[in-house]
């Protein structure tokens, strides 16, 4: 089983690299927009603001706390194709034949692909709740207890999408990645929608966007723990679904 | 000392795709032994071997491996196992130093020494992307792996499709090499009977998912033989000896399954030896009829 959580590593170097330029990239714009809200244009901006000198209809500290919550969370959502990128490339090189012949059973198999999730997903965290320590050192905006919370309701969210996408690629017998993908983050759209509907209509008929927005974001750094349960749920059931469906379905997936 | 006598035993194996079926097919490998698998694109090849790999279940039937039952030994069985596809299967961006760091970690009893050995047997490079390989290559490669982890049976689909013929007398050499030992077997897929024809012990011929014929490789060789006749001279030959008959140019040419008693019977007509591939055709072409 080892061998083919090397195999799958392997095959998502590409992914490895675009995390690392995502991930610096965003570091560095973020550190930046930070030294510049404290003693920059952004800065500069805010006093403005404050003394009632510009018709901006938010405070720029304001925005730049969406823009850094953005920042946070787009390094980890660059992991967020880890599944469809193995089962693709596993699909691409005809490896299904190959594994099939290994000396591992179906559970093994779909349990390698999951540990390899776990592993990819895990190791962005750590990054990301490594960078939001040193961000944190530079604002006031944002504290390391609502970094952590911003990253750990990304993992939490990649998590309930890979569960969602494993279910329709074993399930659904789901070839297309492009499919797989689209209809996973349409489920998530559906469902948030559904759970947020009172607080959107409201926001919409006050003409108050920016306020769903700003709650949205205070939920994601204070209640990461919902999206964590959330995340423990699906994937178990993504499991057992995809455990036992691969075994009914041996040798066409 | 092992306690079995057939690597591979399947004794009425069933397996109904709707459109296509395995229809209980029986045969039994012997241990020591190089057994061929022919049969055209579509007869069931690949099906057999997915079956008695436990890849796929069959609808019915038993399967032994090694003297064990499959279901739920598989992947245990599998370690004596060495498996090689027509098509590669490993990814491509992959240098058989991956592939090594990934086989060490899969099989218990992998041996990196032995891997590298082969590589450097079939000239191999370690650090090139298998992507980059000829078909010759990729086919060495796949079969370095599979001889690799101590295996005592290959079960080879289609080794040598595509291959110009001095890769593929390389390749029969290596099996013929492998099968050295007693206890090493081969279990091959082929259409290409020229190549059976030269390493085979056993042959099970299968056409439409069904056995027609299996046995000694030597004795069916020995047993059929093409009669050339006339038309007029057919009607007096036994239709227990034809297995079918072809119309040609120059007269009639019939597969005949007993070709000493065909002898004594008609001296005065000519007897051919069959090649294997003269046997398939004209059973299938039975079978069809």
């Amino acid at each position: 089983m080892k061998g083919l959580i090397i195999k799958d590593l392997m095959s998502l170097r590409k992914m490895r690299a675009t995390f690392v330029f995502v991930t610096v990239s965003s570091f560095v714009i973020t550190v930046m927009a930070l030294i510049s809200a404290r003693c920059g244009n952004i800065a500069l901006a805010e006093r403005e603001y404050l003394a009632g000198g510009t018709d901006l209809q938010m405070s720029p500290v304001h925005m730049l706390w969406y823009a850094v919550a953005v920042m946070v969370i787009l390094p980890l959502a660059t992991i967020g194709d880890t599944l469809t990128l193995a089962f693709e490339a596993d699909k691409n090189s005809g490896f299904e034949a190959v594994a099939g012949a290994l000396p591992l059973s179906v559970k093994q198999r779909v349990t390698a692909r999951f540990i390899t999730l776990f592993l990819t997903c895990g190791t962005g965290t750590v990054i990301s709740l490594a960078l939001s320590f040193i961000l944190s050192l530079f604002t006031d905006i944002m504290t390391l207890g609502d970094f952590a919370g911003l990253v750990l309701s990304a993992a939490s969210l990649i998590l309930i999408f890979s569960a969602l996408e494993m279910i329709l690629i074993f399930l659904l017998k789901m070839n297309n990645a492009d499919s797989v993908r689209i209809i996973a983050l349409l489920i998530m759209t559906a469902v948030f929608i559904i759970s947020a509907s009172g607080r959107i209509i409201d926001a919409m008929r006050a003409m108050k966007t920016t306020e769903l927005i700003t709650d949205g974001l205070i939920f994601l750094e204070n209640r990461w723990f919902i999206l964590a349960c959330a995340a423990a749920v699906c994937l178990l059931i993504s499991y057992f679904v995809s455990t036992g469906v691969a075994e009914r379905k041996r040798g066409e997936i | 000392m092992d306690n079995y006598t057939n690597v591979i035993e399947l004794d009425n194996v069933v397996k109904d795709y709707g459109d296509f079926k395995l229809d209980n097919i029986s045969f039994d490998v012997p241990m020591g032994s190089v057994c061929g698998f022919i049969g055209q694109n579509g007869a069931g090849k690949t099906t057999t071997i997915r079956i008695l790999l436990d890849v796929i279940r069959a609808d019915s039937g038993e399967i032994r491996l090694f003297g064990e039952d499959v279901k739920g030994n598989a992947p245990r069985l599998r370690e004596d196992i060495g498996v090689v596809y027509d098509e590669m299967g490993f990814h491509e961006f992959m240098t058989a130093k991956d592939i090594n760091i990934m086989m060490k970690h899969i099989y218990k009893n992998w041996d990196e020494k032995v891997f590298f050995d082969y590589l450097k047997k079939f000239s191999l490079p370690s650090k090139k992307k298998c992507g980059d390989f000829s078909r010759g290559m990729r086919m060495k490669l796949q079969i370095a792996v599979a001889m690799s982890h101590n295996a005592k049976l290959l079960v080879l689909d289609e080794p040598t499709a595509g291959l110009d013929p001095i890769v593929r007398n390389e390749i029969l050499d290596i099996f013929r090499e492998f099968v050295l030992e007693e206890d090493h077997s081969i279990f091959i897929s082929s259409h290409i009977t020229g190549d059976l024809e030269k390493i085979a012990d056993e042959v099970v011929f299968i056409d439409g998912g069904r056995i027609f014929l299996k046995g000694n490789k030597d004795e069916i060789l020995e047993s059929h033989g093409i009669l050339k006749c006339r038309k007029d001279e057919l009607d007096s030959i036994s239709k227990s000896l034809i297995v079918n008959v072809q119309e040609g140019a120059f007269g009639i040419d019939v597969l005949i399954n007993d070709r000493k008693a065909a002898a004594k019977l008609y001296p005065e007509l000519v007897i051919d030896r069959a090649s294997l591939e003269e046997i398939m055709l004209f059973y299938v072409a039975s079978s069809r009829r």
